[in-house]
């Protein structure tokens, strides 16, 4: 699947501008920790994960798969079209009575096309631009957030359980999301090549376990 | 209170301890030893049968649970058929039931066999439970109004690590009860035995406070669904026409008056069901402790014991409700990790506490969390961010309810009560951590403050809108474990500087090897000496 067409996840990549992710992203984790990402590139010798996963930020975190930026077009274009049942839903009550104005069908009717047209193409794109996770052996750390810019910091000694999923749209692209589950919540890493997340939950659930040996 | 029966009072803690090295005889061994009046002649491990009695309880239990389809389907029932096909359907109901609560009956069994507490039940698919001594955080021996009337108890076994089930038998001699907890637990818990040892606190509540407690609850979330619904039925047997007659001849004027009376009584009747509920919720509210954990004991007609060992409690949360902090007075809940039921998830560990006495019975009770921290508040140019955050949405709700029923008025009523709440919220507001420990301060309605321990933080957020960002500010988001689940807590609207420092020292723990962990240092509460020495 991810092989198909490499060009375009350059540019998406490059529009970040972003110099030689891939140099970079080898060089970063050997001074963060060295032993877990040796077994990590043994692995990704193996599976042959392409190389434009490894995009990191001037900090060493990492992004998701490029190709979170269609998958989640259609699935946030389709899943948001539920929505129209609100403007739908009211244009039918608004026949009805003259209590309800009919202008406001039309309002929310273009309210909620114009947010259909930008989860199509826009959103993903921003979305996937302020998605950074990096994981080490004391805590998990992630920033995303297009509107709420959220940082979450996840201590590995309270990591419970990882699991990937994928959903239809995801397996279209290839792509899984890392759950992180701890006594209290889960916290999911999203749409991240199938390799990247297999190994990314490996290297979690033995972080955890040693911290649990360490406790 | 009619549980005077001790499980061995005289057995100390230690002989407990001991019996753990050598459970195989303990179970041989102690069971004739402490039920020395009657021996037994049933092995423990041999399966054996509730009481009885446990027929009944099922029967009273799953009607309890089905109480409000029954109640509907009873009003429906009226509406469209004959009423002889609704006694019927509840006979046979009945019938069903009672059939059913012979078949568990003869197909529940229990033993105790190689160090596990082994439940059989099920008719077609057998569940069997074996729940290893090991895994067992604590018996829990209570007693509704069925097993009293019978001398009888239920026993519940709270398993260790939320995810695997507790088992429960519903009805048993105490005998049998005081055994099992020999023979799995060993160590003598409950009520009585911490009440023993005078050295520790008791806290207990007064008549007058339980009154107060109950007067000021104002549930009136749950309290109005409940009305809610009654209402709803009502509407079943009495039409609108009828009821506004009613009031038109008993009040006398308007549809509005009508609406405005329904309303009064509404809120008049959640009170009293909210007084009520408090009143036989928290009657003979008793907290005690020993080294390990606290007990609570409570209610009227159905009292609760419930044990909370102290390495389970993940938070301590003090609400001061809006009918109570202008009198001074505060709720203590408890946030713990695992068990279910009561056990679990948010417990009230005092119904009612003056806010003097507060630091007194942290120190008393939950010494790990008395400590003053510094904090820090929202700066003056969140204040905006409060007045837009709580004035918008209470302009929207009283737009829409103007504009349907045409009361105007309520937009400016609303407008400054709202304002005067985001006022408060404001300066309600406040974080802070000092070493391993942080607390958090905020309001919704009542004014909640949070005192955790770093080590018990799941995980730390810290988020900021895009309104926020323009002005630097952030909100801090703390997620403790709670029940099976999690709690969330969270304070809006700080410097963003502020949630920096938060991360950092979240962080920070995370860097240090566990060994120089501050929170390591503190006292392990298994390791605690026998004597609230704090």
């Amino acid at each position: 699947m991810t092989n198909e067409d490499p060009d375009k996840k350059t540019t998406l990549a490059g529009d970040e501008g972003r110099e030689g992710p891939v140099q970079e992203g080898a060089e970063k984790p050997v001074a963060d920790e060295p032993g877990a990402e040796r077994a990590g590139d043994e692995s990704r010798v193996a599976g042959a994960p392409q190389e434009h996963e490894e995009l990191r930020d001037e900090h060493g975190h990492r992004y998701l798969s490029p190709e979170a930026i269609n998958a989640w077009r259609i699935s946030g274009g389709l899943g948001s079209i539920v929505y129209w049942l609100i403007p739908l839903g009211y244009g039918a009550l608004s026949m009805g009575g003259d209590m309800w104005p009919e202008w406001l069908a039309y309002v929310l009717g273009v309210i909620f096309l114009a947010y259909t047209i930008l989860e199509g193409t826009v959103i993903p794109w921003i979305r996937w631009k302020r998605w950074r996770y990096h994981v080490d052996r004391n805590e998990i750390d992630l920033r995303r957030g297009l509107f709420i810019v959220t940082r979450t910091l996840i201590p590995i000694k309270r990591v419970q359980h990882v699991d990937t999923r994928q959903g239809p749209v995801y397996r279209q692209f290839g792509l899984a999301s890392v759950a992180v589950t701890t006594a209290g919540d889960t916290h999911e890493i999203p749409a991240l090549s199938e390799p990247v997340a297999d190994d990314l939950r490996r290297t979690i659930s033995e972080y955890a376990r040693i911290a649990r040996e360490d406790l | 209170m009619t549980e005077h029966e001790n499980p061995s009072p005289s057995t100390p803690k230690p002989s407990g301890r001991s019996n753990t090295e050598r459970p195989g005889e303990s179970t041989a061994g102690s069971a004739p030893q402490n039920t020395s009046t009657e021996t037994r002649e049933i092995p423990l491990h041999e399966p054996r049968r509730q009481h009885p009695v446990a027929m009944l309880t099922f029967v009273f239990r799953t009607l309890r649970e089905l109480i409000v389809p029954i109640i509907v389907i009873f009003f429906l029932g009226q509406g469209g058929g004959s009423p002889l096909f609704t006694w019927w359907g509840i006979s046979l109901m009945l019938f069903v039931l009672f059939v059913t609560g012979v078949v568990n009956w003869l197909r529940f069994t229990w033993r105790v066999e190689k160090d596990e507490l082994r439940i059989e039940q099920g008719l077609l698919v057998r569940r069997k439970r074996y729940v290893p001594r090991d895994r067992i955080q604590a018996i829990d021996i209570s007693s509704g109004p069925v097993q009293r009337m019978f001398g009888l108890v239920r026993l519940n076994v709270l398993t260790a690590g939320g995810t695997s089930p507790e088992a429960q038998i519903s009805a048993l001699s105490r005998r049998d009860a005081r055994t099992i907890q020999e023979a799995l637990q060993v160590e003598a818990r409950g009520p009585e035995v911490a009440g023993e040892d005078a050295s520790w606190p008791v806290y207990r509540i007064s008549r007058k406070r339980l009154l107060l407690a109950a007067s000021t609850a104002g549930s009136f979330g749950v309290a109005l669904s409940i009305v809610g619904t009654v209402m709803a039925q009502i509407n079943q047997v009495i039409t609108e026409e009828q009821m506004i007659r009613f009031v038109e001849n008993w009040v006398g004027g308007t549809t509005t008056d009508f609406w405005i009376t329904f309303i009064v009584l509404a809120v008049l009747a959640a009170w009293l069901l909210s007084l009520f509920g408090t009143l036989l919720r928290f009657s003979g509210f008793t907290l005690t402790r020993n080294g390990r954990e606290l007990y609570i004991r409570r209610g009227l007609f159905e009292k609760k014991q419930i044990t909370i060992p102290y390495h389970r409690i993940q938070a301590v949360r003090v609400v001061e409700g809006i009918l109570r902090q202008p009198f001074g007075f505060a709720m203590v809940y408890v946030e713990n990790a695992g068990f279910g039921d009561e056990g679990g998830k948010t417990t009230v560990v005092f119904p009612l506490l003056r806010k003097k006495e507060l630091q007194r019975f942290l120190e008393d009770m939950l010494p790990e969390y008395d400590v003053v921290l510094p904090g820090v508040r929202p700066p003056g140019r969140a204040f905006l961010r409060y007045q837009i955050r709580t004035v918008v949405p209470a302009l929207v709700a009283a737009s829409a309810l103007a504009w349907f029923l045409a009361w105007y008025w309520l937009i400016p009523v609303m407008f400054g009560a709202a304002g005067l709440m985001a006022w408060i919220r404001y300066r309600d507001a406040a974080a802070g951590f000092e070493g391993g420990r942080g607390f958090l301060r905020f309001r919704r309605l009542a004014r909640t403050t949070v005192l955790f321990h770093r080590r018990r933080v799941q995980s730390l957020s810290v988020l900021a809108n895009w309104f926020q960002r323009r002005k630097e500010l952030c909100s801090i988001s703390v997620t403790v474990a709670s029940g099976r689940g999690g709690a969330d807590f969270r304070v809006d609207h700080l410097e963003a500087e502020d949630g920096q420092e938060w991360l950092r020292w979240y962080g920070a723990a995370q860097q240090v090897a566990s060994p120089a962990d501050p929170a390591g240092q503190w006292p392990d509460w298994h390791a605690v000496p026998s004597a609230p020495a704090e």
